[in-house]
């Protein structure tokens, strides 16, 4: 196992460089320019837009300005924003734990909701529980989240005044440390809700159709066969192997919770890395474009290694040797 | 135990949607008509100010900053070196010099400072922070927008190019003064080098550019506020300058929160926030009417919006043409349409309506006219055939149109365009893009061929002076996109510059705004309106056309 992990890990970076090379090729052949915002000053001068692109080091040959950035990199130095001009990896820190509250809070609640809706759909194929979460599943799935998100402010912040419709904190207020959290939480209570409901759709799907493979399998007749109890045969032999499938999609969800939900973010100002994700693509703010991206493609990496690494754990039949 | 949560779960999901739906009828019904003695919205934050706003990038540098959100803040935080008034006449009150005086010729301008004002760390400004501040903008490794302002100091393009150490033309007579000679006397001169916001040398000179980045989140000014606390996206907290040279101001503190766009009229009528900056639109300005706890200032936004002509191809270079696509197209329906009645009007020419630099009269207002336009197109050549277009010497007359997809106009009104000229026989290709893409493919002369007209919008500065836009000599990589060269606004942009004498300025512009007006270098289409509401516990908030809300600040005054 120690082996196998050092292994896949070594492999790792020849894809991380070549992830490198695709990034830069891509956003230096894409149309824009990082400076497009600033040269759209009324007072701009032709030859202060020369000087900028120069100072910038945008006039380079684009192979340079690549190796520049990629040694740079692995001495540890992604560059600075041209919009935010705060180095990258300050800017990626200062908002990933934020997303990943927000991003983790409604996995978590997308499970809580998904998982047993899923399993008892499945156990009970075709009763009304079946269809009213299946409705609810395609509700979920369907409803724009930004609508949604909209429906939510509306009623629960502007109606009810019963949560606040934006930010992560109130504002200018120090809180000390019981009273921090709850703060945290009020804000984060419709845009987690938003991001949970709308996620618990498409892995309520995913556990029922997988559960229903399961429990027609031959190891779930004998068990019964042998005369255990239903219970024991749903969650202990059938769930364990349905949620295999799901720790695939788990383990390729690892950057997601990084990378944060660009429209809920931006809807609640929830201070995270789709935000300035979005921002830095509409700017086409090249350092930290791609220094975000290569933290998301290392976190993709990642994600599947852990994926595969825990089917060793949940499914006997898999050994890595 | 579990099914009862879910269901728990999925009655609440359905109830609220159910409920949410009918919300937006609310409003109107809700508030606090019924309850007159209930406290003014937003009073339960008492002595402190909260301004929301859509964007702050954290950049609170006053040489370094990209965005008017930033900019709100450097204001606070710092002074201007001179001040200006309603109508944009410069004025040293309010600003961190005395007076100053201008040589005969126009060339050397001298500063004095006011004495005893201090920095928020409490060092004394002098004249060496003021010509620092002009000095770290001419640096090789400056990045930023302002070198314009300085570029006519002596010395200053050696210092740039990295030949000079010190700008010849910038010289310290004393503490409090500080002497400039410009290499030509210009009318803007004394705006450019006069309104910069001035940095403490101690403070901010740093080794290159980069490392003064790292005092962005941490601005020190003399302002009537201080930093206190940035948190990234969220808001920014200043506290008030008890010893501010011009008045410790009223108010406890001022917050900026960050809201979102879609949500800023929400959030200032269940009161998170004091005043906002919103959108123009017909619905926004419908939707305030039902708040009874604020006031609108509603002013005109600096700026206007158009559609470019590019003038390397030979079909634009008719001025009846031009004329003719104007006429052809229904601009003030549009607008009517887009912004209501208050909330834009059709622009005809690069002047702010508010200036003093705009004409009285003489402007053609170009209303919808087919058959005006039909008529100037024959006359131009350009002759209908039987197939619905027209033609000129075998070439069709057809053209493409680049706009892009953020903005709602930039979408519709080529959309009209294109719908208006197909009646008079002429043909448009509109091409959508995003903003950056656009911005990019005009900007580069290598493209002047693969685009015809495009749309966007110029911001004016305070003066007048648009041939940063409008020269040849400005033409791509520079602002003047569309190559427009016309030898008569050429003569009468250098002389308005040149002129000192503002009477005669006045003169000189009223003309230009007319020659523009006829000669169509874009097909001006709106300025609209640029709104505020205000909660009504907020007293002597101003911004007005020329004077962001941040001037006077010290006057700020909260009551309930």
């Amino acid at each position: 196992m120690g082996k196998y992990i050092i292994r896949r890990l070594i492999q790792q970076i020849p894809i991380l460089i070549g992830v490198s090379i695709l990034l830069f090729t891509i956003f230096h052949f894409a149309p824009g320019n990082p400076l497009a915002s600033l040269f759209s000053d009324p007072n701009m001068t032709p030859e202060q837009i020369q000087q900028l692109q120069e100072a910038y080091g945008f006039d380079r040959p684009a192979y340079e300005q690549y190796f520049d950035w990629l040694t740079n990199m692995l001495r540890g130095n992604f560059g600075r924003s041209i919009q935010l001009r705060q180095p990258v990896s300050v800017l990626i820190q200062e908002r990933m734990w934020t997303t990943f509250q927000l991003a983790f809070g409604s996995l978590f609640l997308s499970l809580l909701i998904a998982i047993p809706i899923g399993v008892i759909s499945a156990t009970k194929q075709y009763s009304i529980f079946d269809y009213a979460g299946t409705i609810f599943a395609l509700m979920g799935i369907s409803i724009p989240s930004f609508f949604f998100a909209l429906l939510m402010i509306r009623f629960f912040g502007i109606h009810l005044k019963w949560l606040p419709i934006s930010g992560a904190q109130s504002p200018g207020i120090i809180y000390a440390f019981p009273y921090n959290i709850i703060d945290r939480a009020r804000h984060m209570i419709l845009p987690l809700a938003v991001l949970g409901l709308t996620g618990a759709g498409s892995l309520m799907r995913y556990t029922r159709s997988s559960m229903l493979e399961v429990i027609r399998q031959d190891y779930i007749r004998t068990a019964r066969a042998k005369g255990l109890k239903e219970k024991v045969v749903i969650y202990k032999h059938a769930l364990r192997n349905a949620l295999i499938p799901v720790i695939t999609l788990l383990g390729f969800s690892l950057p997601t919770l990084f990378s944060g939900a660009v429209i809920i973010e931006i809807m609640f100002v929830w201070p995270g890395m789709g935000r300035m994700q979005f921002n830095s693509v509409i700017q086409r703010d090249y350092p930290l474009l791609l220094g975000i991206n290569m933290f998301l493609a290392l976190l993709t990496l990642t994600g599947n290694l852990l994926a595969d690494i825990s089917y060793a754990f949940v499914d006997p039949r898999i050994r890595y040797d | 135990m579990k099914k009862k949560l879910i269901l728990v779960l999925v009655l609440t999901l359905v109830a609220s949607m159910f409920l949410a739906a009918c919300a937006p009828k609310e409003p109107a019904t809700t508030g606090d008509n019924g309850e007159p003695s209930k406290p003014i919205l937003g009073s339960d934050r008492g002595n402190i100010i909260t301004v929301g706003g859509t964007n702050v990038n954290g950049v609170f540098n006053p040489v370094g900053y990209q965005t008017a959100y930033d900019a709100d803040i450097i204001g606070l935080v710092f002074d201007y070196l001179l001040s200006w008034e309603e109508d944009t006449t410069l004025t040293t009150e309010g600003g961190l010099a005395e007076s100053y005086t201008v040589s005969d010729d126009g060339l050397v301008y001298t500063f004095k400072l006011r004495e005893g004002i201090k920095f928020h760390d409490g060092v004394e400004l002098t004249a060496e922070d003021v010509a620092f501040t002009w000095e770290v903008i001419m640096r090789p490794d400056y990045k930023g927008r302002l070198f314009n302002s300085v570029r006519y100091i002596v010395g200053a393009e050696e210092v740039k190019a990295g030949d000079a150490d010190w700008p010849e033309g910038i010289k310290i007579l004393d503490d409090y003064t500080v002497e400039v000679t410009m290499t030509e006397s210009r009318a803007t001169n004394l705006r450019n080098i006069g309104t910069i916001w001035v940095m403490p040398k101690h403070y901010y000179d740093k080794a290159t550019y980069d490392e003064m980045a790292d005092l962005d989140r941490d601005p020190l000014g003399t302002g009537p506020f201080m930093m206190k606390n940035y948190v990234v996206d969220q808001y920014v907290e200043l506290d008030p300058n008890p010893d501010y040279w011009r008045g410790a101001p009223k108010v406890d503190g001022y917050i900026y929160r960050h809201v979102a766009r879609a949500n800023e009229l929400s959030e200032f009528q269940i009161g998170s926030i004091d005043a906002v900056n919103f959108e123009t639109s017909k619905e926004n300005y419908e939707l305030i009417k039902e708040f009874d706890h604020g006031y609108l200032i509603n002013n005109w936004n600096n700026g206007y919006a158009f559609a470019a002509f590019n003038f390397t191809n030979p079909i634009f270079q008719d001025q009846r043409v031009r004329q003719a696509l104007v006429y052809g197209v229904d601009r003030h329906g549009f607008v009517e349409s887009f912004f209501g009645a208050d909330g834009a009007f059709v622009a005809n020419t690069p002047i702010s309506p508010v200036s003093w630099a705009y004409p009285d009269s003489g402007l053609n207002e170009y209303k919808y006219n087919p058959e005006k336009a039909a008529e100037l197109l024959d006359e131009a050549g350009w002759l209908l055939e039987s197939d619905g277009w027209r033609y000129k010497d075998g070439q069709k007359f057809e053209f493409n149109w680049k706009t892009y997809q953020e903005a709602a106009w930039s979408v519709q009104f080529p959309a009209l365009a294109k719908e208006n000229w197909a009646q008079l026989g002429v043909d448009v290709e509109i091409e959508l893009m995003d903003f950056n893409s656009l911005g990019t493919l005009i900007q580069d002369p290598a493209n002047k061929d693969e685009w015809d007209m495009y749309v966007m919008a110029w911001s004016l500065t305070t003066d007048p002076d648009m041939a940063s836009t409008y020269s040849i000599k400005n033409a791509p990589p520079g602002n003047n996109r569309g190559y427009y060269h016309n030898e008569k606004l050429e003569e009468l942009m250098e002389k308005g510059v040149l002129e000192l004498d503002q009477n005669k300025r006045k003169e000189i512009y009223q003309e230009i705004a007319i020659e523009f007006n006829e000669d169509l270098p874009y097909i001006f289409v709106y300025m609209r309106t640029n709104p505020w509401i205000v909660n009504n516990r907020i007293k002597n908030f101003n911004p007005t056309e020329f004077r962001r809300y941040y001037m006077d600040a010290h006057l700020w005054e909260i009551v309930q």
